[in-house]
């Protein structure tokens, strides 16, 4: 009986075979390089096997269960707040609290607010084109000099605690650009009148209270 | 009194995953809480200045939008609300991962939730309780199977636990494995999200201090076909597949070959075009079709396959099948000659 060795090059690419003749036995040596066979040292390197289910289960059930151990907190005492007034505190989307300026393939967005004149000819600038790129508003105010100019306010004038004069609204309406108020270079809405404080609306309330109705004949 | 608060604005883009081709655009607004007045902050992508517009009483939220030109749609990405005597907060998430773009970690491995407050004034009697504590809440939401957050609803997210802070100073909070919900607790993907918020008050409801979220994504499994555990191979070793899923995002995989039995920790030779990396924002599948790799495996006897996969959290052993190879040929015959 004769075995035919698998011949393999060192590159190991293919086999070649080679046959024996005349009963010969071509027996091969099974280098079954079995663990701890001791002939040659086996590399290790740090690893571990993937982590199961089980596992992880087991391990969240435990957390769980000491969470729900843990002592609850006493409820600090804090005014009642109505859900109405939750709701209006919540930030609003932000396209709805803008103004749009477009030209020539660009969009900016700005506060509603800011807006402090808006010629008749630039009236269809205002507004979003729709296939445009959104760019920030220093940008688009540096490749729109033509049509846009900004006039500069601070707090108090934003907040309409000391309004714009009309001498300054004439100047801005004359402008035959769209004018737009800024503050350090930041567009900012302008209020045309002075939020009401909570105690001016209590005395107006106060006042209509008190006001005797004429009975209607 | 009135103050004027630093801003830091930094490119946060990666709160919502941005799908390959979209061009968004950040805009920063500082809102007064009386006046409803808004100031845009006219900063580049990274940058940092003091606000000019004061804060009154009433306190100002200031928000980080992002805009979608097409469909124009603007999603908020961070907010913060601050008052005169409302405690500052920041939140900061930090894993094994090193991706920097967004805290990201995998579902069996731990995190660290490091919570910095500052001007709570516990011990004055005479404070508002918004300025003596604040509330730290923890959210949970799942991507469900196969999502990748880019669509994701965030009002939907759950309320997993919360608790109350009444101490300036950091604070951590470490968490061992992710509790986003799942029924194969290997195979979550989602978000955990970590915020701060103020008390009720007469000033303004209970409002975001500071806010922050960690992606969570699932273990990778691999299963190798067309080579099972105890087989015998004769002469040419067969071609086989590795179905690969769910690799980690910042990963490498691949095969390799070692003579005798399954042991763990063995460095083997790899098989020729097994390997797969993956640089990614999101977890990737793959299908590797292996053949002619009878150069890796030079002798006969017991041999071990193995599918490996390292990740900043190390390497690890996902399948692995043993096998035997006998190539050496028996002829029976007999060879006579004449002279």
């Amino acid at each position: 009986m004769e075995q035919v060795q698998l011949d393999r090059s060192r590159t190991g690419i293919s086999p070649e075979h080679k046959l024996m003749k005349k009963n010969t036995i071509i027996s091969m040596l099974a280098l079954c390089a079995v663990a701890g066979a001791g002939e040659k040292p086996i590399p290790s390197v740090p690893m571990s096997e993937r982590t199961s289910h089980d596992t992880l289960a087991s391990r969240f059930v435990k957390r769980q269960e000491s969470m729900k151990a843990q002592a609850v907190k006493p409820k600090p005492k804090v005014p009642e707040i109505s859900d109405a007034r939750r709701e209006e505190w919540k930030p609003v989307n932000l396209l709805e609290r803008s103004e749009f300026l477009s030209y020539r393939g660009q969009t900016t967005l700005v506060p509603k607010g800011a807006l402090l004149n808006v010629p008749a000819r630039y009236a269809d600038r205002v507004r979003f084109s729709k296939g445009t790129k959104i760019i920030r508003w220093p940008e688009f105010l540096r490749g729109n000099l033509s049509w846009i100019s900004t006039y500069e306010v601070n707090r108090r004038q934003a907040e309409a605690e000391v309004p714009l004069t009309e001498e300054e609204l004439e100047s801005i309406r004359k402008n035959p650009q769209v004018v737009v108020a800024t503050m350090s270079g930041g567009p900012i809405t302008v209020l045309r009148k002075a939020p009401e404080t909570a105690a001016q609306t209590a005395a107006v309330d106060a006042k209509t209270e008190a006001t005797p109705t004429t009975p209607v004949k | 009194m009135k103050t004027h608060t630093y801003l830091v604005i930094s490119a946060l883009l990666a709160g919502a995953s941005v799908a390959p081709g979209d061009t968004y655009t950040n805009f920063v607004r500082q809102v007064q809480s009386v006046s409803g007045v808004e100031w845009q902050v006219p900063v580049e992508r990274l940058g940092e200045q003091l606000s000019p517009l004061s804060i009154d009483p009433g306190g100002a939220r200031f928000e980080l939008w992002t805009v979608l030109a097409d469909p124009l749609k603007s999603y908020l990405l961070d907010h913060k609300y601050v008052g005169t005597y409302v405690p500052r907060a920041n939140v900061r998430i930090y894993s094994e991962d090193p991706y920097e773009v967004i805290p990201r970690t995998r579902c069996d491995r731990p995190f660290n939730v490091e919570i910095a407050v500052d001007g709570l004034i516990p011990d004055d009697p005479s404070a508002p309780a918004a300025a003596k504590m604040v509330n730290l809440y923890q959210h949970v939401q799942s991507y469900g199977e196969d999502g990748d957050g880019t669509e994701v609803n965030r009002e939907l997210a759950i309320l997993h636990s919360q608790t109350q802070e009444t101490e300036n100073g950091y604070h951590i909070f470490r968490w061992g494995f992710s509790s986003v919900p799942g029924a194969d607790r290997t195979k979550i993907r989602g978000e955990e999200r970590f915020t701060v918020e103020s008390l009720d008050d007469y000033q303004a409801p209970a409002s975001q201090l500071a806010s922050q979220f960690i992606q969570i994504w699932p273990v990778a499994d691999a299963a190798i076909t067309g080579i099972s555990d105890g087989d015998f191979i004769r002469f040419k070793m067969p071609s086989f597949e590795i179905h690969l899923n769910d690799l980690y995002p910042d990963s490498e995989t691949w095969a390799q070959v070692y003579p005798g039995s399954p042991q763990l920790g063995v460095a083997g030779t790899i098989v020729p075009g097994s390997a797969v990396v993956v640089a990614d924002s999101v977890p990737q599948d793959r299908v590797l079709r292996i053949s002619d790799w009878d150069e890796a495996l030079d002798d006969d006897g017991t041999w071990t396959l193995e599918v490996l996969h390292e990740t900043p959290f190390g390497l690890e052993r996902l399948d692995y099948v043993t096998f035997g190879i006998d190539r050496t040929l028996e002829v029976h015959g007999s060879v006579t000659t004449i002279e």
